[in-house]
């Protein structure tokens, strides 16, 4: 099967603003603002052991990445907010935070080109 | 002062607020406010008493300390006991969303892709709903006053029978 060649699809958001081009510039620059923020406020959480902190900003981010069709992170996302909602796998959250990083950073990329071609 | 009905949108997150603001705001007859807490609604909602608010249950992943949205609805529904609140989350657990509705939300939303259809949705079931119930009082006043009507009606035809200004049915 083959993988999709990009991380995020805004065919949703299309649909929703009816295609309206300041619309979707508008909330893709509010997320790019706002992810960097929940994902500082991730590692704090995870480097003060505060699950419930760092199941919270999960949790509040999950539904932002569904908006912008970002499948892979969104999945990355639950298994943030299960391990720390349920405080199984604390080890292995280190690492699921890092790759989420890593997955946010191409979806920056992408979304900041989508901004270009939506030119506003 | 504006006709139409006054919506409060409840949410720490800006986007989800926004996104939800924004499409609730294509139907012309609704004023749409937003606030990112609970207090701050709170406090608008003694000024201007708003008809329906959409709350998020979680409100304190911004700001820990804040009140979070079942405090919030809980306080909303002791002093504005008409008010509709519709409870929006990300959390799509059924012990969730039946504690929201013990405390008297009329509806419960989990946060994705259709949230903002079934937000819409929300919307009109509360107006239905309060039509039905407005005609359902309307009703029920009017079969007051006709019980009542009959009543008087069947007093005044014994006073008068009793009486002798009218005669007994005539079927014998």
């Amino acid at each position: 099967m083959d993988q999709p060649t990009t991380l995020t699809d805004l065919s949703y958001l299309r649909s929703l603003t009816g295609g309206a081009s300041d619309k979707m510039s508008k909330y893709i620059r509010m997320f790019i603002t706002g992810a960097p923020v929940s994902i500082q406020q991730m590692d704090m959480y995870y480097l003060n052991k505060d699950w419930s902190g760092l199941r919270q900003s999960a949790h509040a981010l999950k539904p932002q990445l569904g908006y912008f069709g970002a499948k892979g992170a969104e999945n990355l996302i639950k298994e943030i907010e299960r391990m720390s909602g349920d405080q199984v796998d604390l080890d292995k959250i280190p690492e699921q935070l890092e790759n989420f990083r890593k997955q946010y950073e191409l979806i920056q990329s992408e979304l900041e080109a989508s901004l270009k071609e939506l030119g506003n | 002062m504006s006709d139409k009905t006054l919506v409060y949108v409840v949410d720490d997150e800006p986007l989800q607020r926004d996104m939800l603001k924004d499409h609730l705001s294509k139907m012309s007859k609704y004023e749409i406010h937003d606030f990112p807490t609970g207090e701050e609604c709170l406090a608008a909602a003694k000024v201007r008493i708003p008809q329906i608010v959409f709350l998020d249950y979680n409100l304190n992943s911004q700001v820990r300390d804040a009140m979070d949205g079942i405090d919030v609805l809980k306080e909303l529904k002791n002093i504005y006991p008409e008010m509709e609140v519709v409870m929006i989350s990300g959390q799509d657990r059924i012990d969730v969303a039946v504690n929201t509705m013990k405390y008297g939300a009329f509806d419960y939303i989990v946060k994705g892709e259709g949230s903002f259809l079934r937000a819409e949705k929300a919307m009109f079931n509360i107006y239905r709903y309060h039509k039905l119930q407005g005609n359902a009082n309307r009703y029920k006043k009017l079969m007051t006053f006709f019980g009542i009507g009959m009543l008087l009606m069947i007093i005044l035809v014994i006073f008068l029978q009793s009486q002798g200004m009218i005669n007994a049915p005539g079927w014998y």
